[in-house]
């Protein structure tokens, strides 16, 4: 197993944030680690394909979005943050296995 | 002539009754009369040293009055100069500023409110459309980059990004 960490900190304005991957040339996203810098913010995380194609999304998520999952990447995709209570800083980690 | 003689016997006898009624009128009643006018003068008396009083009184009100104010603003102005001194030479000048400004700058902000606040508007508008703008063109380039379709168009939008950020940064 080889593990790439995709590792943002995105600070937030008006609510929001979005930026995208690195190219994936066939992967697993294996975990979603998305954590605000107060636990009380309330928030909602997605990933976006190349064909506008939302696949994951996270709703209503307080202070911390700590997911496993199982999602086959390819190309870039974008993260976005919406919906925030708090503008501040956030981390945004992606634990893929590029194998 | 003889009634003529009758009437003026009559008339003199009524007249010799009427001053005998008259003296023992007076007589009973003449020394009462002296003693309401001896009251009547005593009320005036009286009455004439209220008024004294009364303006005496008036007149001591108005000076303790006066006497106060004037204390007080002497004190104000002893107590209003020696904050402005703080220990320092006199300064009329200087003094006259301070007292002035606080006119000078509410007359000054009350002219330039309304071109502050038109300048104001110029800048919020300005302001949020560039923000705007950024935000368009990250969402274009976020989009073209994860496409990948036109490495031309996702390069343009980078670079447009960047001088815009460059803008934005003052840099």
């Amino acid at each position: 197993m080889l593990v790439n960490q995709d590792y943002v900190l995105a600070t937030i304005a008006s609510g929001a944030w979005s930026g995208n991957t690195p190219t994936f040339s066939g992967a697993m996203l294996l975990q979603v680690v998305v954590k605000a810098t107060t636990n009380t913010t309330v928030f909602d995380f997605n990933l976006t394909d190349k064909y506008g194609v939302i696949v994951a999304e996270w709703k209503d998520i307080g202070g911390e979005l700590n997911a496993q999952v199982s999602i086959p990447l390819r190309g870039i995709y974008t993260k976005a943050i919406s919906n925030s209570t708090a503008d501040e800083d956030f981390k945004v980690e992606l634990n893929v296995d590029e194998n | 002539m003889l009634g003529d003689k009758k009437v003026l016997f009559e008339l003199k006898k009524l007249q010799t009754e009427f001053n005998s009624f008259k003296d023992s009128l007076y007589h009973t009643y003449g020394h009462k009369l002296s003693e309401v006018e001896d009251r009547i003068d005593y009320l005036d008396k009286i009455e004439l040293r209220v008024d004294q009083k009364l303006v005496e009184f008036q007149k001591e009100i108005a000076d303790k009055y006066f006497e106060q104010m004037n204390a007080f603003l002497r004190w104000n102005k002893e107590i209003a100069l020696v904050s402005y001194m703080n220990g320092k030479d006199p300064d009329i000048n200087g003094l006259k500023r301070e007292l002035m400004k606080p006119y000078l700058d509410e007359k000054f902000v009350a002219n330039k409110a309304e071109e502050a606040d038109k300048i104001n508007q110029i800048l919020k508008t300005q302001g949020e459309q560039i923000r705007s703008k950024r935000e368009t063109l990250y969402r274009d380039f976020l989009k073209a980059e994860r496409e990948g379709k036109d490495p031309v168009l996702t390069q343009t939008l980078k670079a447009q990004l960047d001088i815009l950020d460059e803008i934005i940064k003052g840099n």
